[in-house]
Formats: C-alpha cells, structure tokens, sequence
C-alpha cells in the first residue's frame, strides 16, 4: 500500500472528497498533520513489533564503552561483537543489573558480554565491560522507516498489516480535540491499532529477551 | 473444506444483502474494504500460502526474502532437507561464534545449514552458513491476493464467506459514524473468533483471551446510546 493509497481511505473514511489526500476540504485537518499521524504510528508500530528488522554493522572504538548505533535506528533486537575473528552474542542489561553484577566494570576494558540500549543518549550504545580492543558489532534490529509525504512511496508495513496503521491514523484524527473529536470512534480505533501490534509480534515471532 | 470462487461484483451484492436500505458507501468503498478484510483475514490466518526457492548467498549467514513473494516464513528447507526453527538469542546460547562459522569450518560445524532463525518478517539466518551456493525452499504465507476488477475471484467457503462479509460492513461503518461502529462491532468480533479457530497461536495468545474478556464485559454492560437513536440521526 502506498501513501497516496492510504490517504485515500482515510479521506473515504471520514467523508471527506477522496483524492489521494490532496485536500480535505471540511477544515478538520491538513495534510501535513494527516501525513504527520501516519508516519509516527507506521514509526510507532514498527518499534512495537520488529516487524521489518535488518542487520547493521558498526565498528567498535576500543578503550570506550559507549559506541553509536546507525542513523536513524529505531530497536535493538539482538547484538553480536566480533573481536579477534570470533563472535559472542552480547546480553541485553539494565544500569543497575550492570553495577550489581561488577560494581568496576566502566573502567575494567575486556571483551564485552552485554549491552545497555540507550543508556548514555539516543542512537548509542554502551559495551559492559568497555572492549579492549577493536572489532565489529553486528546489530540486528530496526529503522526509522522512509518519511511518507503523498510521493507514492510504498508503506514500511506488509500490506497485511497497513488496515492497522489505518486505523492508528484515525485515532489520531478522531482523538483531535474541538470540532473533529469523536470519544467512541477514537476508542474503538486505538483498540485496533493495539490488535495490530499484537498481530504483528504475533506474526514476527519476535523474541525481545533471552 | 468447500471451496467456491466468487467474484467481486458478487461479494459487493452480498455485502448489499446486509444492509437494509441504500447503502452509504459506494462502490469503491466496497471494494477497499473487500481488500483491507481479505488482508487481515490472510494476516490472521495464513489463509493463502505458497512456498518459493531462493538461492541463498555465499558466505553470509543473512538470507532475505524477495520482496513481494512472502509475508510471513512458517518453514525452511535446504537442498530439500528440512531446518529447525530457532531464534537469533538460542542460536546466540548454542553456538556464539554462530555468525562466522561456516559449512567448512569443521570440527562440530556441521557440513550443511541445520538452523534458521527469523529475523522480522523480511530476513532469516542460517546456520551454519554455506561456502557454495545452495537451494532454499521456504514455505510461507503468501501476498493477500487483491481484487482489483468485478471479475477478479477469491476462492472461499460460504462458512468464511459470510464472516468476511459482516466484517466488511463493520470496516465500512467507521464512516457513518460511532452508532454503526458499535452496532456492527459483533462483526470484527465473530470476525476474530473466526480467525482464531484457524490459528491455534492466535487463539491461545494473551491478547486474544483479553480480547473475548473484554467482549464479554461489553455483552453484559450495555453501550451508553439512547435505544431510540436510528441510523438517519
């Protein structure tokens, strides 16, 4: 399904002239703010369910805990550290679990066992122990998906699952207070997107912890 | 199960036989609630299936899944052999040096790729990794084939036929406003129920028993709407 596609059926669906999104002539909504709710609940499902994940490849800065993750990277969903020719999956940790399991680990380097996703800022990622020397960690996970702006770009989502991001717009536009708010059909709308969600981790078979 | 092909312009009269008055969609909205019901019914189920061959990559671990042809792996064979699912955290446990190990490696490597583990819905790996080229099968659930013409058909049984009906009309019903939504919502929950007898990891899914709970409660309490409300208010 492409954007113009989806703006379509939101347009049908609130008995607004359909024209692939061009216009919407009631004065309840523009546009930009129409494009603005589909590209955060398309950003929002694919975080939730892992369902378009991929694999990255970074370098590891010796001597530093904290590496950065690629541009735009959304969800961590399993990491491996190549140092010295050989691989080792990396276990996801907390700060606190971190501490309690050695109190000294931020200034004894070795070869990494864990990482903390987003502990020292976004799009970084810190090593426990610090490595002590260089490598390669394999990131598998997911990105931001591509900006939709009615060019006719195809949804990140399968086509099986965009009826959901569907409906996550129209919570979001029913959910606008004053003139456009509607309590039920948002209700009812944000209970479909929270199926899809489920229908998509479901369908994913994603594992989030060991 | 008794299959019947049946085309668009017949499922849009069914969907007319629902309604009891002159319907407030047209007919294009018929036709994209058709599609959106028949893509979440193949979401929910897997109702369409195929299985395609992919020439996996030499020395890379990492096979994607051509895109178009499958949205969801449920098998994986190799040369015709068949994989064991795992997952990219049990194969991290099993073999941690997973990722550069390959067919040649030796020792307890075996010789030919033994484990997958999905990675999303677009990407999978193996294990171990083949040096040459190799063949694989992967079963899967197919692309929801769409109806894009009156004459365009779905193949079905009347059992299913008439629950992707009803849900049709309660996709429709979010456009006429929040008294059809709530009086349509049995269709999106018969709907469901449906799907979920089909797909026996749906059904036994926490979400879905919060699901038939909360349809329940619903049953009991009755929606806060005046009885005298009709559709023409």
């Amino acid at each position: 399904m492409t954007d113009r596609e989806l703006l379509d059926e939101l347009q049908r669906a609130v008995i607004e002239t359909p024209d692939e999104g061009l216009t919407w002539a009631s004065g309840l909504w523009t546009l930009a703010e129409i494009l603005g709710y589909a590209n955060q609940r398309q950003q929002r499902y694919l975080h939730e369910t892992l369902v378009v994940a991929g694999w990255a490849q970074q370098s590891i800065t010796p001597n530093d805990s904290v590496q950065s993750l690629p541009g735009g990277w959304l969800q961590t969903l399993h990491v491996l550290a190549e140092i010295a020719g050989r691989t080792s999956p990396l276990l996801p940790l907390s700060r606190p679990v971190t501490d309690l399991i050695t109190p000294a680990w931020a200034t004894s380097s070795g070869r990494p066992l864990g990482y903390i996703d987003h502990a020292v800022g976004t799009q970084t990622i810190e090593l426990s122990p610090p490595p002590l020397t260089g490598g390669l960690l394999h990131l598998f996970g997911s990105w931001l998906a591509d900006t939709l702006d009615r060019s006719g770009i195809n949804l990140a989502v399968p086509d099986e699952l965009a009826p959901y991001i569907f409906y996550g717009v129209l919570a979001d536009m029913f959910g606008k207070q004053g003139r456009a708010f509607d309590q039920t059909r948002r209700d009812y709308c944000e209970s479909r997107f929270a199926e899809g969600i489920a229908i998509g981790l479901a369908m994913v078979e994603a594992v989030t912890m060991p | 199960m008794p299959y019947q092909r049946v085309d668009r312009a017949t499922l849009r009269a069914r969907l007319q036989d629902r309604f009891d008055a002159a319907p407030f969609w047209t007919d294009t909205d018929a036709n994209l609630a058709l599609n959106h019901a028949l893509r979440l019914w193949n979401a929910l189920t897997g109702y369409w299936r195929r299985r395609i061959s992919i020439s996996g990559p030499i020395n890379d671990p990492l096979i994607p899944i051509p895109s178009g042809s499958l949205v969801q792996r449920t098998a994986v064979t190799c040369q015709g052999q068949a994989m064991t699912p795992t997952t990219l955290h049990s194969l991290g446990l099993l073999r941690p040096n997973w990722w550069t190990e390959r067919t040649t490696s030796g020792g307890s490597v075996p010789t030919r790729p033994l484990l997958w583990a999905p990675v999303g819905l677009t990407l999978f790996v193996v294990w171990p990794a083949p040096v040459v080229q190799m063949s694989f099968g992967v079963d899967g659930v197919r692309t929801t084939p769409i109806l894009t013409t009156d004459g365009s058909f779905i193949d079905i049984g009347d059992e299913e036929l008439s629950v992707l009906i009803g849900y049709c009309l309660h996709v429709l019903a979010i456009k006429a406003g929040p008294v059809v939504v709530q009086r349509t919502a049995e269709y999106h929950r018969t709907f469901i129920r449906a799907a979920a007898l089909r797909n026996s990891r749906l059904l036994a899914s926490n979400w879905y028993r919060n699901f038939e709970r909360q349809s329940l409660q619903k049953a009991i309490v009755p929606p806060a709407i005046p009885p005298a409300e009709t559709l023409a208010s």
